[in-house]
Formats: structure tokens, C-alpha cells, sequence
């Protein structure tokens, strides 16, 4: 990206962080908790459970009532931002724009504005695996190698298996935070799975669906030479005016699906359509409010 | 009976049209249907069941389809070559217009049944023949060569008229054969009452036809008339009429002698058939004139029943005799009981009907693309 492009998007990434500021609440928004770790004040006790720390034992509080209790803290807490970012080949769909340009292009904000927040931020591109990630990364004097790292991702490639990327995240990234999913959700059972996943392993995931409306609209009846993006398959298919109804009848289904599923979990989640987000729709994702329950 | 055979009038745009037509045809097929990228691709199975089973029926389906471009870039290029059902021709009539075709048979001269049978032959040619006339009496004259413009042929039929003079048609269709206009097929039509030298014994070639004309009624004229002055009296002179009888009957006719508008003579004449006789009368006048001999004869040329004669005044030089030949009328084709039909031999084009059933095949294969979508 030449210099004075990449001014201009830092300018607007600024302004999309000054917004966030105002904000009390958003994508990064954790809900108040009262854990053994990560706090600043001392909020009271609990009895101790098999897998608390030892260090957060309190020693004289056990000697008192003969009992292992452990501290709660409550209040703020260091902040670690994974942003899963979808690289599946699905995401190379698009037109004019990609999916995955726009999927980046919400990356960019969303990072942004952590790293404004002081909050720790590791990239996760992902297909069918979890792919080297960017960061972790903190502080505003690693603005412009996130910004770089980002634009030199690799073109989008691969399946999608999110039920494997959650699994392997939850392997190697034990810290708690939010989760920001970023990803066209193609493979609606793997994402259910996954999501199922990362909830039950005590990670907050915020989930950014991007839809691609040229998908549906391109297509008309007739002789169409279907591909899989993903799987490389094609098929000869004579498609008729009712079958064509009946496929864009299921694909709505389908992204209902994922919103329904999202909102039974109280999982944030935000329907936004690939043609470039402009700075408007990027300040609604930020300020995306997680659904507690 | 001649089945029409399609000629081609352009041969060489057969092979342009198809090659150009070629070219489209792979440039169509070679527009594949369009390719949709899907990143659903478990919904398009719940759509379509199993997507490839349908292949085989794509496939045959686009089979068929070429197979009608295919018959339809073959159609335009045989409409390009311009075919008709069968080879244009140039028809060449040699029309006969010596005396003998003034011989009235039945009311009608034998001049008119030509002209009648030109007409015909013209109205049953197509717009791509080409016509010619020759008229034959004396030398062979082409009045209109070769053209397609029938109408044109025609006015120059109707401007001929009959000569005293003998019929060649043997040279005329020898100038007929050099008429042909390049591609087409030549037909000599010799339109004659066989009135000419050599008429029994004329061998006409292939594509000649002969319509004869004419029967088997004789003539009978007055082929020679003579006057001298007697030497010793002016005022009285002798005049010499000859009659010729071309018939196969007898000749009894009267002749009738004028001079100056005045009859001054009346004979009954009479002649064996095929012969020749003379009528010889001493007259008597000082003034000279016209001298007419008249023979009232209703055979079948009227023309040759009169000489006419310059009588010098008295004392005067005599003039030569007048002469004239007898028309011999008696057909050697009477023989011909029926003319040759005249045969109906429009070139039609083809290419409309070539372009209609490219249209039509092209509009069959865009129902039936167009119901399989809408179904």
C-alpha cells in the first residue's frame, strides 16, 4: 500500500478508535466477572476447586478456618483480543470486492481499536486449520506492522473446518478474552460445532457473518457449470427456474440458522454484506453489544 | 419424365458460408456455460440431489442443439449458393419469316401461330433465363440476343415481319448454338412451317426442338406478267400472264387485267395441279399505266395473287416483264400432328425455403431451450 493510502486508513481507523472510546460497551466488551485471576481489587472468597492456581490460595484465611480458599478479584483485567479471521477459499468470492477484503478490512478496525484499548491482539487467519497468527501485539507503536502483516496475508485457500480451528485454539491459547470470528460461515453445522466449542471452554466469541448477496444473484436458470470454491468440484446442471427458488429459499434458512444459533447462546453476532464497509458500518460493528444474558 | 435436378448458382459461396459459419459455430460452442463459483455446496445437494447425475442429459441435450447449428450454418450456406430446381437456360427461338408464314390456315396466319408459340414459350420461362430471337428469311438476323428480360424479347418479337425471301434455318441455328449465356443450358426452339431447303432431310442436333406450323394448302400465284407493243401498231399490244398452281388440286380461278384502275381484261384461268399455265390476250390502248393482273384465288397466300406491270405509253420502250416466285406453303412438317408441348420449366430459387427452415429449426431449438427453464 503506498504512503498516503495507508495515512488515509490509518486516519479512518483513528476515528473509528476515538468513537469506540465513547463507547461503555462494544465488540470488546467482557462481562464483569469474579475469577481467582485477573483483577485489581479483592472482591471476597471461595472455596478452592480442583484446577484453581495455587498462587491465589490465601494462606492465612486457610489457617484461620482450616480451609483451602482462594481470592476473587473483579474489576479491570489485561484484555487479550484473538481475532479469527476466516482464509478459507470461499472467502475469495466476492465481487467487486472479495470477501475476504472486507473480512480484512473489519480486521483492520477491530484490531485497531483494541490495540487503541491497550488490550493484547492476535490475529488468527484459519481454513480448515489455524494458520500462523499475527501477533500477539500490543500497544500503538505496532499499529503499522499489524496493518502489514495483515495485507500480506495469503490469498484465501482451503476448506473450512471450524470445529478443528476451535479446538486447536482452545489447545494452544489457554488466556482468557474475547473471540472475534470473522467469517462467512459456509460450513453452518462446523461453525455450530465450533462455537459450541469455544462457549464451553469459557471464551466469549463475537461472531461477524459476512454475506455475499452476488452469490445468489448471479445466478439464473439455465445451463450453469456449478463449482465448489472449496472442494474444486464442479457439476453440469441444467437449473430451473424452481429449483433456483427452492436453493435461495434454504440459503436464507441457512444464515437465519447461524443468527438463531448465535442468539440462543447470547453470542453478539452481526450480519454485514461484503461490498466494502464504509466507515458507518464499520462503527456499528464496533459498537457491536454483547447479548448477556 | 426429367426429374428437376437443384443446380447451384453460386457453388462457390457453399464453401465461403460454411466456413465462415464454421467459425461462428466453434466461437458458440465455444461459450461454455456460465461458471458459478458456490461456497454452499451442501445446499445445492439438498437442491439438486446428486448434480452430476444430471450431466449425461447436459450433455445431450447440448449434443442436439449443436447438431441443429450445424443444419442450420449447412442451410444458410446452400441458400448462399443460390440453388434452383433446375439449370437456367437460354432458350434461342429461330423464327421463321419467309413468305410461306403468310399462309392463312383456318383464319389465322401461320406467322400469328408463331408469334402465338413465341408468347407462349416466353410466359414459362423463369426470371433467371435468358431468351434469344433469330428470324430466319434471307440471311439469319439476330433481333435480340440474349437477355433476361422477357418482356424486351417480346417487343422484338412482335416487330418482326415476314420477308419474300428463302428461310436458312440451318445457319440460324448454327448462330443460335453461339447465343448460349455462360452457365445457363442452351434450347433452340425453331418456330417454321418447314418451308426451306433441306426441311425433309435437316438433322437438328440435341436441344433443338422444332414447332412445325402449317398444313398441306397450296398457293397459287401469278408469277410472271409481260407486255410488248405490236411493231406495226402502237396502239395494240400482247400481254403474257403466267399463273403457277402449288397446290395438289386443280386451279380454276378467274383473272382479272386492270390498267390505270380500269379492268380491260377478264379470263378464267385454269391450271392442273403443280403446274404452270399461261394466259395470253391482245389489249389495245395508247395510254400507258399500271398494269395489274389480279388472279381471285382464295389460297393460302393472298400476297402473291397479284402482279403489277408499267405499261409505256405508245411509241415508248417496253419495260421488262414483272416476276415474282410462288410461294410453295405445302408443309413437309404437316406430318406433325401435335406441336411439342410447351414445357413449364420455371426456375424457382430455392434459398427462401432454405432461410425458412434455418429460421424454423433455429426457433424449434429456442422452444425447447426456453421450455426447459421456464419448467
Amino acid at each position: 500500500m503506498n504512503r498516503p493510502a495507508q495515512l488515509d486508513r490509518l486516519a479512518e481507523l483513528e476515528g473509528l478508535a476515538l468513537a469506540a472510546r465513547g463507547l461503555c460497551a462494544g465488540i470488546l466488551e467482557e462481562p464483569p466477572s469474579r475469577l481467582p485471576v485477573g483483577g485489581t481489587e479483592l472482591t471476597g472468597y471461595r472455596d478452592y476447586s480442583p484446577g484453581d492456581d495455587h498462587r491465589h490460595v490465601d494462606w492465612n484465611v486457610c489457617a484461620r478456618h482450616d480451609e483451602l480458599r482462594v481470592r476473587l478479584y473483579s474489576g479491570r483485567r489485561d484484555c487479550h483480543v484473538r481475532l479469527l479471521l476466516d482464509s478459507s477459499a470461499s472467502m475469495g468470492l466476492g465481487s467487486p470486492s472479495t470477501r475476504f477484503e472486507a473480512a480484512r478490512r473489519i480486521a483492520a478496525a477491530v484490531g485497531y481499536v483494541a490495540i487503541d484499548r491497550q488490550a493484547r491482539l492476535s490475529v488468527f487467519p484459519f481454513s480448515d486449520r489455524l494458520l500462523g497468527p499475527i501477533g500477539p501485539l500490543r500497544g500503538r507503536a505496532r499499529l503499522g506492522r499489524f496493518l502489514r502483516q495483515l495485507d500480506a496475508l495469503p490469498a484465501p485457500e482451503g476448506a473450512t473446518d471450524f470445529r478443528r480451528v476451535a479446538e486447536t485454539l482452545i489447545r494452544v491459547d489457554q488466556s482468557a478474552g474475547p473471540v472475534v470470528i470473522v467469517s462467512d460461515l459456509c460450513d453452518a453445522e462446523s461453525f455450530q460445532r465450533g462455537l459450541e466449542i469455544l462457549q464451553f471452554a469459557g471464551r466469549s466469541a463475537r461472531v461477524i457473518h459476512l454475506i455475499d448477496p452476488a452469490e445468489d444473484e448471479s445466478l439464473s436458470p439455465g445451463d450453469i457449470l456449478l463449482t465448489d470454491a472449496e472442494g474444486g468440484q464442479e457439476w453440469e446442471v441444467t437449473l430451473t427456474a424452481s429449483q433456483l427458488r427452492r436453493y435461495r429459499k434454504l440459503a436464507a434458512e441457512d444464515k437465519e440458522r447461524a443468527r438463531r444459533h448465535c442468539s440462543a447462546r447470547h453470542l453478539p453476532y452481526v450480519r454485514v454484506e461484503t461490498m466494502a464497509p464504509d466507515r458507518r458500518l464499520l462503527g456499528n460493528i464496533i459498537a457491536m453489544r454483547t447479548a448477556l444474558p | 419424365m426429367i426429374m428437376p435436378a437443384i443446380i447451384l448458382m453460386r457453388p462457390s459461396a457453399i464453401l465461403w458460408t460454411v466456413t465462415v459459419g464454421a467459425v461462428v459455430l466453434l466461437y458458440l460452442r465455444a461459450i461454455r456455460p456460465p461458471r458459478v463459483v458456490v461456497s454452499r455446496p451442501y445446499l445445492w445437494r439438498q437442491v439438486l440431489g446428486e448434480p452430476r447425475s444430471s450431466a449425461p442429459a447436459w450433455f445431450r441435450r447440448r449434443l442436439g442443439s449443436a447438431a441443429i447449428h450445424v443444419g442450420v450454418v449447412l442451410l444458410l450456406a446452400l441458400a448462399a449458393a443460390d440453388p434452383c430446381l433446375r439449370r437456367p437456360r437460354t432458350v434461342v427461338f429461330v423464327v421463321d419469316n419467309s413468305r410461306s408464314m403468310e399462309a392463312v390456315e383456318n383464319g389465322v396466319s401461320r406467322f400469328a401461330r408463331a408469334q402465338a408459340v413465341l408468347a407462349d414459350h416466353l410466359e414459362t420461362m423463369g426470371p433467371r433465363e435468358y431468351a434469344a430471337l433469330i428470324t430466319t428469311a434471307g440471311h439469319p438476323v439476330v433481333v435480340s440476343p440474349a437477355e433476361q428480360n422477357l418482356d424486351r424479347v417480346a417487343a422484338a418479337a412482335q416487330r418482326i415481319r415476314t420477308v419474300d425471301l428463302r428461310s436458312r434455318i440451318a445457319d440460324a441455328v448454327k448462330i443460335a448454338a453461339g447465343l448460349a449465356a455462360s452457365g445457363t443450358h442452351l434450347q433452340i426452339h425453331v418456330i417454321s412451317d418447314g418451308c426451306f431447303d433441306g426441311a425433309d432431310t435437316m438433322n437438328l442436333g440435341p436441344g433443338t426442338t422444332i414447332h412445325p406450323l402449317g398444313t398441306l394448302a397450296g398457293n397459287a400465284a401469278v408469277t410472271r406478267l409481260a407486255v410488248r407493243r405490236y411493231p406495226n401498231d402502237q396502239r395494240q399490244f400482247q400481254m403474257i400472264v403466267e399463273v403457277t398452281n402449288r397446290s395438289d388440286t386443280a386451279l380454276s380461278a378467274p383473272l382479272r387485267v386492270d390498267l390505270n384502275g380500269k379492268s380491260i381484261h377478264q379470263a378464267d384461268c385454269q391450271a392442273a395441279a403443280n403446274s404452270t399455265t399461261t394466259v395470253i390476250a391482245d389489249l389495245e390502248s395508247d395510254a400507258g399505266g399500271p398494269l395489274v393482273a389480279t388472279l381471285a384465288s382464295a389460297d393460302a397466300i393472298a400476297g402473291d395473287n397479284c402482279l403489277e406491270l408499267i405499261l409505256p405509253d405508245k411509241d415508248q420502250p417496253m419495260s421488262p416483264p414483272a416476276v415474282q416466285p410462288a410461294c410453295d406453303p405445302r408443309s413437309p412438317l404437316a406430318w406433325c400432328a401435335e406441336p411439342p408441348a410447351v414445357q413449364t420449366c420455371r426456375v424457382a430459387p430455392l434459398w427462401p425455403w432454405l432461410v425458412l427452415a434455418a429460421l424454423t429449426l433455429l426457433a424449434i431449438e429456442w422452444t425447447l431451450h426456453h421450455r426447459r427453464w421456464t419448467c
